[in-house]
């Protein structure tokens, strides 16, 4: 029984709160420290039924990508990542409306909303540097029709792109390899050699108001960043 | 978890458990047992259940753990690993994760992997 009390007891991570309430996150955290916070958000998933209970977007699209890049993240090095995972609604995302032109009874509005909902940087173990971006693009077109019985329909279709953009910033003096096979055409790379070389990457995913890019997606257009420098050495020395 | 196996194991063996995601490496702390499946050399910290490393535990479970799941890292690099080589067309991707990784997922080929250099060397070598 007093275990049972002693384990009530456990708070939940502040941030985990913020996360469950707002579907927003802002931090920069040591991997310890994120390893608090996931403990946290496992802690409440497993549970059925939970006011804490973790959002969907944050446990099949968010976590997916923060762990990953956490594996590479050394112990004193951070991971920031700004999240708004409250997707496309939130009347502060959308641009303004104009009208189309259509024919007499029907009404034609067209206007974008732009959604942010994910800002990366995470200092990597080889000393380079990770930047991600992904914003989700979404054109939306209501159109008004009102049939002569006097019924109004209203009809709201969606398209868009996330676009995805990401560098990485080498460490001092680190060379590139151009890799033998180039990215999957839905990938783009640039290099700017220099002191410190910057490898970058950027895509466009179709989206839609439902649907979002996967985070095995986002991982996909990360991958380029990392084949144009070789994997440390993890063969014989002999 | 058995301090006696753990003696028999040379102290300066370093951990060989693969580590990272896209910067792959090993552990590098040193050993206290070898995996009871592969023999590969672990530190307490990846000293798993029934005396396991990581990965042959993460090769073993049927039930694939969740994203706020303690091993669900390892699993996921794993697919992660499968799927790029098809998106990128790009043979070489896959084996830079099974110069890190022979053993656990192909009982076949089990190297103990004490040939491979842990993370605190920093040298990159262009092969
Ligand atoms: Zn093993
Ligand atoms: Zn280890």
């Amino acid at each position: 029984m007093r275990f049972w009390k002693r384990a009530a007891k456990r708070q939940v991570h502040p941030l985990h709160m913020g996360l469950v309430g707002r579907k927003q996150l802002s931090v920069s955290l040591r991997p310890a420290e994120w390893a608090e916070l996931i403990d946290s958000l496992a802690w409440q998933d497993a549970k059925r039924r939970s006011a804490w209970a973790p959002p969907e977007e944050a446990r099949e699209l968010l976590m997916p990508i923060v762990r990953a890049v956490l594996e590479d993240v050394p112990p004193d090095g951070t991971l920031q990542v700004t999240t708004d995972l409250r997707g496309l609604a939130p009347q502060d995302k959308a641009g303004p409306r104009r009208t189309l032109p259509a024919p007499p009874a029907v009404e034609r509005t067209e206007w974008y909303v732009t959604d942010p909902w994910l800002r990366l940087r995470a200092d990597l173990r080889d000393g380079s540097v990770l930047d991600l971006s992904v914003t989700d693009h979404v054109r939306h077109r209501r159109t008004e029709k009102r049939s002569r019985s006097g019924r109004l329909k209203i009809k709201v279709k969606t398209k868009g792109v996330a676009r995805v953009s990401a560098t990485r910033t080498l460490p001092r003096g680190a060379a590139v390899r151009r890799p033998a096979t180039p990215p999957p055409p839905f990938v783009s790379v640039r290099v700017r050699e220099g002191e410190r070389t910057v490898i970058r990457t950027d895509a466009k995913l179709a989206v839609d108001a439902q649907v979002r890019p996967t985070p095995e997606r986002i991982l996909d257009v990360l991958t380029e960043l990392f084949r144009w420098t070789p994997p440390k050495a993890a063969r014989r020395t002999s | 978890m058995d301090p006696a196996k753990g003696r028999e194991e040379d102290e300066l063996t370093p951990c060989t458990v693969p580590t990272g995601f896209f910067l792959l490496g090993l552990c590098g702390r040193a050993s206290v047992a070898s995996c009871a499946q592969c023999g590969r050399a672990v530190c307490g910290e990846h000293q798993e259940a029934d005396g396991l490393c990581p990965e042959c535990l993460a090769a073993r479970s049927d039930s694939p753990p969740g994203p706020f799941d303690k091993g669900w890292s390892r699993r996921y690099r794993r697919d992660y690993y499968e799927r790029i080589e098809n998106v990128y067309d790009d043979g070489g991707w896959y084996s830079r994760l099974d110069a890190y990784d022979r053993g656990a997922f192909d009982p076949g080929d089990s190297h103990g992997g004490d040939d491979l250099i842990p993370d605190d060397d920093t040298s990159f070598v262009d092969s």
